[in-house]
């Protein structure tokens, strides 16, 4: 009798299924080489999926929820694929013991990456699943097709369904590349915008949030730590009169947690403890108002990393700038949280960090515990917008943890912990030297960054030193020289190169190696500083020529996608001044020159005696290549153009030379209700085009948006963030000055 | 000393310190998942309850002051079953990314509903000016606002 496995690696089940997709086809008799790198790494189809008895399909995601709405995306793509109903998707969020790795969910790859992968998986399971029902309708697959789960002969219902022929629930095979992707037939789930899955029970109340995780041996744990990095506790001599009945202090060298079973014991001991503390200086903090000066100061030499043209070649209309953003904190709404719990040899954490799979290394690695010893399990949380406190915090709870073995540990970071503990985005500068013919063609191009590196993530063994901690505890693991990412999808310099025509061009990037702050991935990375200075360039050059910024960037594009939401832009958002004293300006880049495009407009008022300025409104247009979901779109091109506005406009980690004074909201301003601007969103769907990520897409075009806006409206350019109206009016009291 | 109030309808009786903020109660004794710790010095409005119909930031009020009063938190509101307006627009508006602001805003558009059938959306802007949204959520959760104080009045008539 031939297994049922084994009829699946006979030729003919390939030939059937899979002549549909040319490329897989042709690879069909082996694992294609051309499958994602994820579907390499992961080839057991059961990592990805399996079918339940009570007729659900299982989703084993491995990238995780961060309020993007990527795991409704996901169970649309797995719903289209098998022709299930989207209710019969569960999802199982990324757990290391039985998702697939797929690393970070980052950088607006999940889309791409995930997404991709997990559809050929879909496809694949698709492909077996036919396989099996017409064996057990003694027919050929050529005759089924599949309605939520159930075979149709011939266009009739048979009766019978997954559920029925995947007897075990379990596919028992390696992903092969077998799946049949059509892009081109019509979708009845992909393609719409469903609902996201997690919203109703954030609506109602219910368990939804890593917070809302409870066990009956739960005990609080609260952070005692220092004011400033590189700080040492020097005097750790307390008494046992600053702690509650009950309550335990977990100490390994400078790492400090109070434990204990109420949590408003555990926070008011924790402050307690923390006034009876005292700590080495730790780092010497630059200063913040001259931070290019110090970025410039500390940096290595210049390394090129783009080059084009034969240097430089004179030209009467000349422009050139510098740019600058301070530190910025994710400032995510909740602090950090974990839980962790040592039961025998075996650690698990339950955390809301970016990867499972890293942390999980790396953890092992600062405990010195074999890496099978130790589960990671996600469950969301609030946004992150990158490498925020959830790591350390999975890190700390896993240190006290093992101090407590038995007992299951909920470490709560406080507001000010986070604002503390987390790494920020580097302060950077840029400088820009541009010219452009008369005829209104880019000529030259120099650009210059000074920035940290913008990645320390505890992601791995090897970089377990980039927790918090661990310079911390006593068997402490220095922290990983800075690594700066190479192109094509830079650090600092994402985006740096610009996507317009430049005969003459050259990059070069300074790496600042120490960290007084630590700092690593927020949201674009370098992108966001590095698309603000070109296209602030871009509207300088134009108005040099007298030319109008949208025709200017179009003359100066060769890419049509590119071109395309440009011309998109002008037509809806009526491209003029709609009021007295507005201004209107322009951002246009493509992600790491290499994802979705996007163009935003944006419309302000600038008040000159006040110096306040008033957001009107912005407009979007973005081509991010087949959207699985137009509303989930909208929402992260709309949530990154006021997260953009934010920084632009109004934040500004603040320090003294000794310590981080950013510890609250008051300290901390975002934008708020009555600050945000109107916003009209218009998506380009290509659906015979690759889909994109699109967390990332927006920031960039809209902070430069803004920041042309403002100088169209004053008059005069802006060119360090935060653009506060006191630096509105101190740069409008320089110009009448001259 | 012993505290009693009615949470969401219910009476309930809890012996813990005086001094123990509403919100660890809720979240701790009580079984409340709504209302989340967001910065723990009223400023973020995550953790928005109403206590006798005002608004107050669980996180700073101390359990005794709640003594014999009524504590209405997200769960109090609706349910899946029968959602108040607010929830339900919410949801047909898909006005949150992360959701962890969600609560406290829902709590506070219920009351500014109560008050006003009709708000203009500079009333609803500044309504919601004590809470914060990081994600950027902002313009949907003022058309979610919209769109409840509709359903309300369709509900109404």
């Amino acid at each position: 009798m031939i297994s049922r496995r084994k009829l699946l690696f006979n030729a003919g089940a390939l030939t059937v299924y899979f002549s549909l997709n040319p490329v897989l086809a042709a690879n069909a008799n082996k694992p294609s080489s051309l499958l994602p790198r994820a579907l390499k790494h992961n080839p057991e189809l059961d990592a990805w999926l399996s079918l339940d008895k009570r007729g659900k399909v299982k989703l084993f995601s491995g990238k995780v929820e961060l309020g993007q709405g990527i795991l409704t995306a996901f169970a649309q793509i797995v719903a289209e694929e098998l022709n299930v109903a989207m209710t019969r998707v569960e999802i199982i969020n990324t757990d290391t013991r039985q998702c697939p790795d797929l690393g970070y969910t980052f950088g607006g790859i999940s889309i791409e990456h995930g997404g991709t992968a997990l559809q050929l998986a879909a496809a694949e399971a698709k492909a077996v699943l036919l396989s099996y029902g017409a064996q057990h309708l003694a027919t050929e697959t050529s005759q089924l097709s599949v309605q939520d789960g159930e075979f149709y002969l011939n266009n009739q219902p048979s009766g019978i369904t997954y559920w029925q022929v995947l007897t075990d629930s379990r596919f028992d095979i390696q992903s092969y590349g077998r799946g049949v992707i059509e892009q081109s037939r019509e979708h009845s789930i992909v393609g719409t915008s469903a609902q996201r899955l997690d919203i109703p029970a954030k609506a109602f109340g219910q368990a939804a949030f890593i917070q809302d995780m409870r066990f009956s041996d739960m005990w609080h744990a609260r952070i005692v730590g220092p004011p400033v990095p590189g700080a040492a506790l020097i005097d750790s001599n307390f008494e046992s009169k600053h702690l509650s009945a009950g309550q335990h202090l977990v100490q390994d060298g400078s790492f400090l947690a109070i434990v204990g079973k109420r949590e408003e014991s555990v926070v008011r001991d924790s402050l307690t403890i923390a006034n009876n503390c005292q700590w080495s200086r730790g780092s010497e903090l630059p200063d913040e108002n001259n931070l290019v000066a110090w970025l410039k100061s500390a940096a290595d030499p210049a390394e090129t990393v783009a080059q084009a043209g034969q240097g430089k070649r004179n030209s009467r209309l000349n422009y050139r700038a510098q740019f600058s953003r301070p530190y910025q904190a994710h400032a995510s709404l909740a602090p950090s949280m974990a839980i962790a719990k040592l039961e025998g040899r075996q650690l698990t954490v339950w955390s809301h960090a970016q990867g499972m799979f890293p942390l999980r290394s790396a953890i092992a690695r600062l405990l010195d515990m074999d890496e099978t010893m130790v589960r990671c399990i996600h469950v969301p949380s609030c946004g992150c917008y990158g490498h925020n406190g959830a790591d350390d915090a999975a890190c700390d709870a896993a240190i006290i943890a093992t101090k407590l073995p038995g007992r299951t540990i909920r470490l709560q970071y406080s507001r000010e912990d986070e604002f503390l503990r987390e790494p920020y985005t580097s302060a950077m500068a840029v400088e820009i030297e541009a010219s452009v013919t008369e005829q209104g063609k880019i000529q030259n191009w120099d650009y210059q960054i000074w920035s940290c590196a913008h990645s320390s993530r505890p992601g791995g063994a090897k970089r377990a030193g980039n927790f918090l901690s661990a310079s911390r505890i006593k068997k402490s693991i220095a922290k990983p020289a800075s690594v700066p990412i190479p192109q094509p999808r830079g650090g600092s310099d994402r985006n740096a190169v610009p996507l317009y025509t430049v005969p003459n061009l050259r990059i070069r990037r300074h790496l600042v190696p120490e960290m007084p702050l630590r700092a690593s991935s927020l949201r674009t990375l370098g992108a966001f500083t590095n698309v603000i200075a070109i296209e602030s360039c871009i509207d300088q050059l134009a108005l040099m020529t007298a030319v109008d910024p949208i025709d200017f960037r179009i003359k100066n594009l060769q890419d049509q996608r590119a071109i395309h939401v440009l011309e998109r832009l002008r037509e809806v958002s009526d491209w003029r001044r709609h009021a007295e004293g507005q201004g209107r300006g322009i951002g246009f880049a493509r992600y790491k020159n290499s994802a979705a495009y996007c163009a935003v407009a944006f419309f302000v008022r600038v008040n000159k005696a006040t110096g306040k300025i008033t957001l009107d409104k912005a407009v979007s247009v973005t081509d991010a290549g087949r959207v699985i979901n137009p509303d989930g779109v909208k929402n992260q091109i709309e949530g990154g153009i006021i997260q953009a506005a934010s920084w632009c406009l109004k934040e500004r980690v603040r320090f003294s030379k000794t310590q981080v004074k950013s510890r609250h909201w008051g300290e901390y301003p975002v934008l708020g209700f009555n600050e945000v601007p109107e916003l009209e969103t218009h998506i380009v769907n290509r659906a015979d085009q690759p889909p994109y990520g699109v967390g990332e897409v927006s920031p960039g075009p809209a902070g430069a948006a803004l920041a042309n806006s403002i100088a169209d409206a004053l008059g005069v350019r802006l060119h360090d963030i935060p653009f506060t109206s006191s630096y509105v009016l101190q740069a409008l009291h320089n110009v009448s000055e001259v | 000393m012993a505290v009693n109030f009615k949470l969401n309808g219910t009476e309930v009786t809890l012996t813990i310190a005086d001094e123990t903020p509403l919100l660890y109660a809720l979240r701790n004794d009580l079984g409340i998942n709504s209302c989340r710790l967001g910065c723990g010095l009223a400023q973020c409005g995550v953790c928005t309850v109403l206590v006798d119909g005002e608004p107050e930031r669980a996180c700073v009020v101390p359990i005794k002051s709640v003594d014999n009063k009524k504590v209405t938190t997200v769960e109090g509101l609706g349910t899946s079953e029968s959602p108040h307006p607010v929830q339900q627009a919410f949801i047909d508006e898909q006005a949150m990314q992360c959701g962890y602001c969600a609560s406290g805003i829902i709590m506070t558009t219920s009351l500014l509903l109560k008050n006003n059938k009709d708000p203009s959306e500079s009333e609803i802007r500044d309504a919601l000016s004590g809470h914060i949204c990081r994600c950027g959520t902002h313009t949907r959760i003022i058309n979610a606002v919209k769109k409840a104080a509709q359903l309300a009045r369709s509900t109404e008539k």
